[in-house]
């Protein structure tokens, strides 16, 4: 499909946006993954309102638009708020969260020029994230492992070649594939888990990732946007957390029969991880864990403003 | 990248799935189900991976509940790998690793 942003007509992004403005502002949407639009179950999203549809392909049509981008769109402001149901208010919810997450809900849209084809954004944005994983500054860096770091630089290279219109053997990508899936094997660390995991499940053409991204993305940020909470815990509280991403990673990586079920007690042979993910201690420690969200509030708006404006820069140069 | 992925129902079975010449991949979801909704695009990457090699369907179990119990489904997402009379449910959730336990499924 080729995509060409509001038909290449102003007049149809200004009837568009139109549609989203009072509503946004009034924070009467709810900004989703998913395009909600006219659902009984949930309250309308930005995407859902502006192509007033909660089908993928009606919304391309309608808006020229790739769904892959309105969606990652959408998903950078849910990291960034919280919702809480409020069935006095006339939306039946609040939306709380810095000025500058929430102005991103009309910017993205605003930025968009008409005609523009945005087919390679969600491309260029992973592969914005993946140099990002890879720079040695980055503030998960000493939690990527060498292995790590190499597969990801082969990705990397991979894409740049890709991008400039070269195409890969599908060989070639299968040895980068495995090298991954060994790098992650081989990962001990509780913070590079999730990690090298993304870094695993993106090791496919860029432009083949892209319907995927956010799925991918979303778990790794969350462990990145987590990781910002650590220098507002106690030495215990990090050890705990660490035990909570470890449990996890048993969860996911638990050995399954035929018929997918798991046999055993992945945690059996952690007790502590088991410790910190009993309902029991979730309880116990909901106050202080909600303590250090907000005081890491803002080391997490600035990331998620950043992921923001580099997208923003991106749709521009389209 | 989009794939259109063939919706089987209890009664189309036989012919998409117990009659295909080729191993199939089986999607059990449903519209409520979030994860379900989450993996359909890696389901779809799978489909394009594969090419005509594996036929990728998505079976809704809300309305096909013969063929969930046929299969054994007892929670969602399920992918099933099914190879002539032989059936298996895959473990793995990322497109990566889903290819590599095809692969070897497949020989």
């Amino acid at each position: 499909m080729t995509f060409q942003a509001f038909h290449g007509s102003p007049t149809v992004k200004t009837e568009l946006l139109d549609r989203v403005r009072a509503q946004w502002n009034a924070r009467a949407l709810a900004p989703a993954v998913d395009l909600h639009w006219n659902n009984a179950d949930q309250p309308d999203s930005i995407s859902g309102t502006l192509a007033r549809t909660q089908d993928r392909s009606e919304f391309e049509e309608r808006t020229g638009i790739p769904a892959d981008l309105a969606q990652l769109c959408e998903f950078l402001i849910v990291a960034g708020v919280r919702q809480t149901k409020a069935p006095d208010t006339a939306a039946g919810f609040l939306l709380e969260g810095a000025d500058a997450v929430l102005a991103f809900g009309t910017e993205w849209l605003n930025a968009i020029r008409p005609g523009a084809d945005l087919s390679l954004i969600v491309p260029q944005f992973a592969r914005y994230c993946l140099a990002l994983l890879l720079d040695p500054e980055f503030i998960l860096a000493e939690h990527v492992s060498t292995a790590l770091r190499d597969v990801g630089g082969q990705i990397l290279s991979f894409w740049d070649r890709e991008l400039s219109g070269e195409s890969l053997a599908r060989s070639e990508w299968r040895d980068v594939q495995g090298a991954a899936m060994l790098a992650t094997a081989s990962d001990t660390s509780a913070w590079g888990y999730r990690v090298a995991a993304f870094v695993e499940a993106i090791a496919w053409p860029v432009k083949s990732v892209s319907r995927e991204f956010v799925g991918l993305f979303e778990p790794y940020l969350f462990n990145w946007l987590m990781y910002l909470e650590t220098p507002y815990m106690t030495e215990a509280e990090r050890a705990d957390r660490a035990h909570l991403l470890l449990g996890w990673k048993a969860m996911a990586t638990a050995p399954r029969d035929e018929a997918g079920k798991i046999d055993f007690d992945p945690l059996e042979s952690l007790p502590e991880s088991s410790r910190v993910m009993s309902s029991n201690h979730i309880m116990q420690t909901m106050d202080r864990a909600e303590a250090v969200r907000a005081a890491a509030r803002s080391r997490k708006d600035a990331v998620i403003t950043a992921l923001m404006d580099a997208l923003l820069a991106l749709i521009r140069s389209a | 990248m989009s794939v259109d992925i063939v919706a089987v129902s209890d009664a189309t079975f036989a012919i998409e799935i117990e009659q295909s010449d080729r191993p199939v991949l089986i999607d059990f979801w449903a519209p409520w189900c979030g994860p379900c909704m989450a993996l359909l695009p890696t389901v779809e990457g799978l489909a394009s991976v594969y090419g005509d090699d594996l036929k990728v369907v998505k079976v809704n179990v809300d309305e096909n509940p013969v063929l969930a119990e046929k299969f054994g489904v007892q929670g969602i997402p399920n992918l099933t790998l099914v190879m002539g009379s032989r059936a298996v449910a895959l473990r793995e959730r990322s497109r990566t690793r889903l290819v590599s336990e095809i692969d070897a499924l497949l020989g």
